[in-house]
């Protein structure tokens, strides 16, 4: 009964974080939206068991990319044009709904095999004794070599913004 | 009445395309961005949701979400990085206005 009560919360927020993004004429109003709904996300994670997870986007989504983007409006404040929508947004609307309609009648006709066996507990709280796989078993296993690749996406990320946002008309090092 | 795959499915679809709608139809690139993220994570929630109720105890689904989030947030930082060299550059945050390659 709580699981049921705090599902419909989270998300009644994050969809209510999300309309804000979109709807908020002033960008800072839209960047607060979007830390509601990656809060809720969160909160969705911990009642889909994933409480890794949940901590990784509270710390990664709301504890870093929201305050960058933050930084990125305040840095961009100048410009008071707010968030206005383009000439095509009716357009926009329109793709938008039909896919959304198309997604949610697809997802209500299908008939989805879900496995009714026993849900393990919470892999962060699983006593050393559980002999069930958990997370980092998969992880540093499996996906070896993609979470290689990831950080080496980040570094080239790092560094690449580094060099598109370098101020040519400041004194080289 | 109890909270099933169709429940977290519609959620993500919602988020999902609230997200595309919001990166179509702004103009300011910050905006934008933050509605990638909304699509994203509308993706996040989707693959979580599988991984819980279709095969429970294995973690595929928080192995990928875990890699969308590394791709994000790489995402984010070379999105900023070119907002704030156009604006540093040109004054424009505009995405409607940033027209340097074309012609």
């Amino acid at each position: 009964m709580v699981a049921v009560a705090a599902f419909w919360i989270l998300a009644a927020s994050a969809v209510a974080g999300a309309l804000g993004v979109v709807v908020a004429r002033n960008v800072f109003y839209a960047a607060i939206g979007l830390v509601v709904s990656l809060i809720a996300v969160a909160g969705l994670y911990v009642t889909l068991d994933a409480d890794f997870l949940a901590v990784a986007q509270f710390m990664i989504y709301v504890g870093g990319i929201a305050v960058l983007i933050v930084f990125a409006v305040m840095m961009t404040a100048q410009l008071r044009r707010g968030s206005q929508t383009n000439r095509l947004w009716p357009g926009g609307l329109a793709i938008a709904g039909l896919l959304y309609l198309s997604l949610v009648s697809g997802i209500m006709q299908t008939d989805w095999e879900t496995s009714s066996g026993a849900i393990p507990t919470s892999p962060m709280v699983a006593s050393a004794a559980d002999e069930g796989v958990r997370l980092p078993d998969v992880l540093f296993s499996t996906y070896l070599l993609p979470f290689e690749l990831a950080g080496v996406v980040l570094l080239v990320a790092t560094i690449g913004a580094l060099v598109i946002a370098r101020d040519d008309s400041a004194p080289s090092l | 009445m109890s909270i099933d795959l169709e429940h977290y499915l519609v959620l993500s679809a919602t988020l999902f395309a609230i997200g595309l709608f919001g990166t179509m139809a702004k103009r300011n690139f910050v905006v934008i961005l933050m509605s990638i993220e909304l699509m994203l994570n509308g993706v996040n929630v989707a693959m979580v949701a599988f991984s819980r109720y279709v095969v429970p105890g294995e973690f595929t689904g928080h192995v990928f979400a875990i890699f969308i989030i590394t791709v994000a947030a790489a995402e984010v930082a070379i999105g900023l990085g070119i907002l704030l060299g156009l604006f540093n550059r040109r004054g424009i945050v505009d995405a409607s206005e940033m027209d340097l390659l074309k012609w």
